[in-house]
């Protein structure tokens, strides 16, 4: 009796313990290729990413290399040229009026390498990474307001910390195509950057008083920009809320946790799979 | 006192010293087992009292069931993310709660049966739970290797267990029908509850905050 009662627990035993082994093994090779399909997408989030980060900085560049342009034709092309045609003018002047001349053109001159210096320093996307969103935002409203193209208020709430050069390169990306939206669609007057850095949140608002649009009537064109900095600001972290409506001007808010880990971060942890 | 009770106290004994050395690593659900390895550790060390002093331990062990319900349940509800199946839990624990006063006084009272109506249904939870669990790590996969995860250590623990208690019954019924030698199923018993808490000791010893994003 012993020895049956023995042969029906090691039978049911046995038994149960396949089903449960069989169990086990199966959600083990269940989960293991959900962890690979998983790291697969990840990888796919961060190339995405990169491509992405990758053609912020080379937007940003263009946009420099434009205002260089911009600023070598408009400028410094039409100082040296007066500079040129006062001094071809010295040779029917006495001494004393040409000294002036020349004085009055080394003046120029002196401006006109400053503002190359400027300029030569400003080519470079390291300078905005270099300088920190804060400073980069400043020297960009400043070049902007001495331009007298639209009038531009910066403020910064709280003490400024800094986001990561990825963020900040994107933040500042945002900020360009909202200011360029301003000065070629909207013909706004004003344009407003806040920047709020607080423990747990930053916020940066961009608001213009120009002719504003319906938010129904984007079509993909012209929709493309705005949903470009959605997606911006969704890649780090972020979430882009636009507001605009006719003759009320546009509002660009972005608003991110700047301890929360986007797709970027490169910290591995030991444990962590191959 | 007997081997088998020493071997088994002494594996309460080293899980908890486990628990309480890692305690400050440990997630909170890990935490709770903790607690709950040391109240079945003094529950159990009375139980034993009291059967030699009084001839009854039959009380302690309605407390014991009632007190790894709370606990199992607490732990659960720390470990899922779903809201839906965190209210649930809180609602069971409520409900048993009150099916367990029901059972203790008036079907199977404290002083004269054991429990079996509240450890079944608490079995049938553990294993629902379990089962539960094992969806949502599939939902939700970590980057870490299986076997380093402490979570999936315990739901083994718990699924193990509470399945292993059905096959018990159904054995120890048989067994008596049959009128088979049944002395060799409560060492069977004694098998499955030193595996169980040698899984649940396994879990506390390798959790860790760091890689756990289990804890809500």
């Amino acid at each position: 009796m012993y020895d049956e009662s023995i042969r029906i627990l090691v039978l049911s035993a046995a038994a149960f313990f396949a089903g449960l082994t069989g169990f086990i093994v199966y959600f083990v090779v269940l989960y293991r290729n959900k962890q690979l399909k998983n790291k697969k997408e990840q990888e796919q989030l961060q190339a995405n990413f990169r491509q992405e980060l990758l053609k912020t900085q080379i937007e940003i560049q263009e946009q420099t290399l434009n205002h260089t342009s911009r600023e070598i034709h408009d400028n410094i092309t039409q100082v040296l040229s007066f500079v040129k045609l006062t001094l071809g003018l010295t040779k029917n002047l006495n001494p004393k009026e040409t000294q002036v001349k020349i004085n009055e053109s080394r003046e120029l001159v002196g401006q006109t390498i400053n503002d190359l210096r400027d300029l030569s320093k400003s080519l470079s996307f390291e300078y905005i990474t270099s300088l920190g969103l804060v400073k980069t935002i400043e020297k960009e409203v400043e070049r902007i307001n001495k331009s007298g193209l639209i009038d531009m208020t910066f403020l910064v709430d709280g003490e400024a910390y800094t986001l990561g050069e990825q963020r900040e390169l994107v933040l500042f990306r945002i900020f360009q195509e909202a200011l360029n939206n301003a000065l070629k669609h909207s013909r706004a007057k004003h344009f407003k950057i806040t920047l709020q850095y607080h423990s747990d949140l930053f916020n940066l608002t961009l608001e213009d008083d120009g002719a504003g649009f319906s938010m129904e009537t984007l079509d993909n064109k012209s929709g493309s920009g705005l949903r470009n900095m959605e997606n911006r600001a969704a890649l780090i972290g972020g979430v882009a809320i636009i507001n605009s409506s006719p003759d009320k001007g546009c509002s660009v808010n972005v608003t991110l946790n700047p301890f929360k880990q986007f797709y970027t971060d490169g910290r591995t942890h030991p444990d962590l799979l191959s | 006192m007997g081997v088998k009770l020493i071997s088994y106290l002494l594996l309460l004994l080293l899980v908890l010293v486990t628990g309480v050395v890692r305690y400050k690593k440990l997630t909170t659900p890990f935490k709770i087992l903790t607690l709950l390895i040391i109240s079945t550790l003094l529950l159990e060390i009375s139980a034993k009292i009291c059967a030699v002093r009084f001839r009854n331990n039959l009380p302690v062990m309605h407390i014991i069931s009632i007190t790894q319900y709370l606990f199992y349940s607490f732990a659960y509800y720390h470990l899922f993310k779903n809201n839906i199946i965190r209210n649930s839990i809180l609602a069971s624990i409520f409900l048993f709660i009150i099916f367990f006063t029901v059972n203790s006084l008036l079907i199977q009272p404290y002083y004269s049966d054991f429990p079996s109506n509240a450890v079944l249904a608490s079995e049938i939870l553990y294993a629902i739970f379990s089962l539960l669990l094992f969806k949502q790590m599939l939902l939700y996969p970590l980057q870490v290797n299986i076997i380093k995860q402490s979570v999936f250590w315990y739901n083994t623990a718990m699924l193990f267990f509470s399945t292993t208690m059905f096959l018990n019954l159904g054995l120890i019924n048989y067994f008596i029908k049959h009128q088979l030698n049944d002395l060799i199923v409560y060492d069977f018993t004694f098998v499955i509850n030193m595996i169980f808490y040698l899984l649940i000791g396994i879990s506390i010893l390798i959790d860790n905050k760091e890689i756990s994003t289990y804890n809500v």
